[in-house]
């Protein structure tokens, strides 16, 4: 009975009705659109990390995490790396060594980091052989061949076939340089990265220091993520006095752009819901005191004041409840084209790849986040309507009558 | 008459008033205050680099840009200086030697940036000396290196040690030298304190073998709005074909354009904010045209031309639309010039949230920038919308039959 007068109550004002419907619709649409971008873009920047540099495991010596030396190696012999790449959800382990270095040609000088990598093992963990932008990936032949991007290499002014030299301290603390064959540019689209990485076979760059079996970190692509803490507890197993990390502890960063989501979601909800609720206010208070009259005719005639109340925060419940389901229907749509089609961001210049991000954003969002927002955009509804509600159980009917 | 009209008007229904009021005061507001934040945050961030580092204006050899190689040097002349310093509006010019190096400690090395500077020169453009946390900054006679923090980190040393530096001179001969660490800089950009070795221009120059040759010049120029003037009186003035002129937009155009990314994303959150209050707005106007239908048919019954109507209406929005958006500006400036005394300092957030700040090059903290622009165009936006949402009860104003009109109130 309330339900049908609440129901009836808001198509009398039509234009009203809709000009709030269509609030309530747009902001649900733009936060299911701001939200959906968000984590599009930090999903993959966090999968992106992941695919070409960070792994979902990584190993090394204690020590080389606080400090990176050249000194605190570990030994990999070739059955524990068989056994490690033989675990169950484990898609490659690429062992590595790492090296501060200075890159020169004869133009030109920078200072890198070499990552000696196993050819094979590399392509498994961070298919950098589907990075490359011209020449080839490490073959077995050749004489110590390099890697470089291609942002390095324009800055180096080298070519394929060029010649760089790689300058650096050895164990002993010797300056040791050898001379290296660019073989093929790669470009990963994260430019600090490029500017700042080469590689060249482990193999090269251990006989260059004199430690055939030198490791400073495996890194360990998972083909099913799902599985991570029970293959790190694996891993740990296996190389006890070794330290293994998941993504998240290797870069902190990553988990903190993770929980950044949820922050960045609260303050875009927080900003629409309390843009709404004024609209939802002043509608539903100049509905009621429009109604001043009717409402003391039906207090009069012996509706009670929880009744009325009672009508007022339906009528706003309906509304709310009209606009929330075209609202979330048209912000799905958005997501679903979007997701497939991505969105271009290439017009605004090369600003994402100086933070490393691609400049394509496919938005996404879980099923959960429609529904947690439906019952939010409810809930501020039914608050929005509590004030006009008490205003109107506030009023006394004989007055209202009387009034205009 | 019509604004006496009008004022009264709003003040008829005051409740109403008072919610539309608190609506538009809540978007300019939160507008203006995430406008100043952001603003404030990106000019903290790019002066850091460019005042630090670029200065607003640099003269090179052509062709030193596209390849930052000692190779691409240019000699150094009292005459250039002078036709320099001749420019309107340069202050001082700072010639510098710089060049990638690999820098060694007892046994930790890293790839810095070896820049061979005038001391005072330097001094002037970039306030160095400010940035000396131990030591001191080099006196007339200048010899050692100063390092900054981060790199002084990365290969474990501290003040007094010596710091070897190894790299490719001009031309390709063997650079290697070994400088005793007189003094500390610390600076906010992350970035610059990773990379960063200060060597006096004499002793740079004799590292890299390149004798009376400089990279780069960078201009003092006092203010930014200076610089489109300078460049181009130096355009004629130089050959430029054999030198390059670079304003500090052109030297870091990715930052820029990240800046301008962030607006965007920015800006949508406010579109969205805006759109929905005007939606609010709208509420309000369809109100008060439909309750006033029975007055709007006698006043132009009485006589009053339709435009007169139009206009008072107009004026009655207008005022809302005005009067909301000082309440929100009124509400916002004390908060913005407070932040601007006492940046946000993310530091609170943790460790991590320090890191990934640096990991973008940026200071973690958030000082917010106080620009009446901001809170102008605030005022502007309103006036737009307050304007087309007019359009509104206007059309109802000039469809009006009198008759019927009040026979429907």
């Amino acid at each position: 009975m309330l339900t049908t007068i609440a129901w009836r109550n808001i198509w009398r004002s039509r234009t009203r009705s809709l000009v709030v419907i269509g609030a309530i619709v747009l902001g649900i649409w733009a936060l299911v659109f701001m939200i959906s971008f968000t984590v599009g873009m930090v999903q993959s920047y966090v999968d992106d990390a992941i695919a070409t540099s960070i792994g979902h495991l990584q190993v090394h010596q204690d020590s080389f995490r606080e400090e990176p030396k050249l000194a605190y190696y570990f030994d990999l012999d070739p059955s524990t790396f068989q056994e490690l790449s033989a675990l169950e959800g484990v898609r490659g382990v690429a062992p590595r060594t790492l090296v501060n270095a200075m890159v020169g040609s004869t133009r030109n000088t920078r200072g890198v980091q070499i990552r000696g990598i196993d050819p094979e093992a590399e392509r498994l963990v961070t298919e950098l052989d589907q990075r490359l932008v011209s020449g080839d990936y490490f073959s077995e032949e050749g004489r110590n061949p390099i890697l470089l991007s291609s942002a390095l290499a324009a800055k180096l002014k080298v070519k394929v076939r060029s010649k760089v030299v790689l300058t650096f301290q050895d164990l002993n603390h010797d300056i040791t340089a050898g001379a290296f064959r660019v073989v093929g540019l790669y470009d990963t689209g994260n430019k600090p990265f490029d500017e700042g990485n080469v590689f060249v076979r482990r193999a090269d760059i251990n006989r260059l220091l004199g430690e055939d079996a030198m490791t400073h970190e495996l890194s360990f692509f998972l083909d099913d993520p799902q599985r991570l803490a029970e293959i790190q507890g694996e891993t740990k197993t296996i190389l006890p006095e070794l330290l293994v990390e998941d993504y998240r502890e290797v870069a902190p960063d990553l988990q903190l752009y993770e929980g950044q989501i949820q922050t960045s979601a609260t303050i875009f909800m927080t900003i629409i819901m309390l843009a709404l609720l004024f609209g939802i206010v002043n509608t539903m208070l100049m509905a009621v005191l429009e109604r001043y009259r009717e409402l003391g005719m039906l207090m009069a005639v012996g509706m009670n004041k929880g009744r009325v109340f009672g009508m007022i925060v339906l009528e706003t419940f309906f509304l709310a409840l009209l606009a929330i389901i075209p609202g979330l229907l048209l912000g799905w749509g958005t997501v679903v084209i979007l997701a497939k089609r991505g969105i271009d961001l290439s017009v605004f210049g090369n600003g994402l790849s100086q933070f490393g991000m691609s400049h394509m954003v496919y938005p996404q969002l879980q099923s959960g986040f429609y529904v947690q927002l439906a019952v939010i955009v409810a809930g501020t509804a039914l608050l929005g309507a509590l004030y006009p509600a008490w205003r109107a159980i506030r009023l006394r009917p004989v007055e209202a009558i009387r009034k205009i | 008459m019509l604004f006496t009209m009008a004022w009264r008007n709003i003040w008829r229904n005051k409740r109403r008033t008072f919610i539309t009021l608190a609506s538009v005061a809540f978007a300019v507001f939160f507008a203006s205050f995430m406008q100043s934040i952001q603003k404030g945050a990106w000019d903290h961030m790019l002066d850091n680099v460019v005042n630090f580092y670029y200065g607003y204006a640099q003269v090179q050899k052509a062709g030193y840009w596209e390849e930052q190689s000692l190779d691409q040097a240019l000699i150094w002349t009292p005459e250039l200086e002078q036709k320099l310093l001749q420019t309107e509006g340069v202050q001082q010019v700072a010639p510098r030697l710089e060049s990638f190096a690999l820098a060694a400690g007892a046994d930790l090395t890293t790839g810095v940036l070896v820049v061979g500077v005038s001391p005072e020169a330097e001094n002037q453009l970039t306030k160095l000396s400010e940035h000396i946390t131990e030591g001191r900054y080099w006196p007339a006679e200048a010899h050692g290196a100063l390092v900054a923090t981060g790199v002084m980190e990365r290969i474990g040393m501290s003040l007094g040690d010596s710091i070897i530096l190894l790299s490719q001179g001009y031309h390709g001969v063997n650079a290697a030298g070994k400088y005793p660490i007189v003094g500390i800089l610390k600076f906010g950009s992350p970035d610059l304190n990773k990379r960063m070795v200060y060597l006096p221009r004499q002793e740079a120059e004799q590292y890299f073998g390149a004798e009376g040759m400089a990279t780069t010049l960078a201009l003092d120029i006092d203010r930014k709005e200076e610089v489109p003037g300078v460049i181009r009186q130096l355009n004629t003035t130089l050959d430029t074909s054999q030198f390059a002129i670079l304003g500090w937009e052109e030297m870091i155009p990715d930052l820029v354009d990240a800046k301008e990314l962030d607006a965007a994303g920015n800006n949508l959150v406010l579109i969205v904010l805006y759109l929905i209050i005007s939606f609010g707005i709208f509420g309000t106007i369809l109100m008060m045209t439909r309750e006033r239908s029975y007055e709007f048919g006698v006043l132009t019954g009485i006589g009053m031309h339709r435009w007169q109507l139009g206009i008072t209406v107009w004026l009655e929005i207008m005022l809302l639309g005005l009067l909301g958006t000082i309440a929100g500006i009124l509400l916002a400036l004390p908060l913005v010039y407070y932040l601007k005394l006492n940046p946000i300092d993310l530091s609170v957030m943790g460790e991590a949230a320090v890191e990934t700040y640096e990991k973008f090059g940026m200071e973690p903290i958030l000082p917010a920038l106080l620009d009446p622009a901001i809170f102008f165009w605030q005022a502007v936006i309103v006036f737009f919308i307050t304007t087309i949402l007019a359009l509104y009860p206007w059309w109802k104003i000039s469809n009006l039959q009198p008759i019927a009109a009040m026979r429907e109130g």
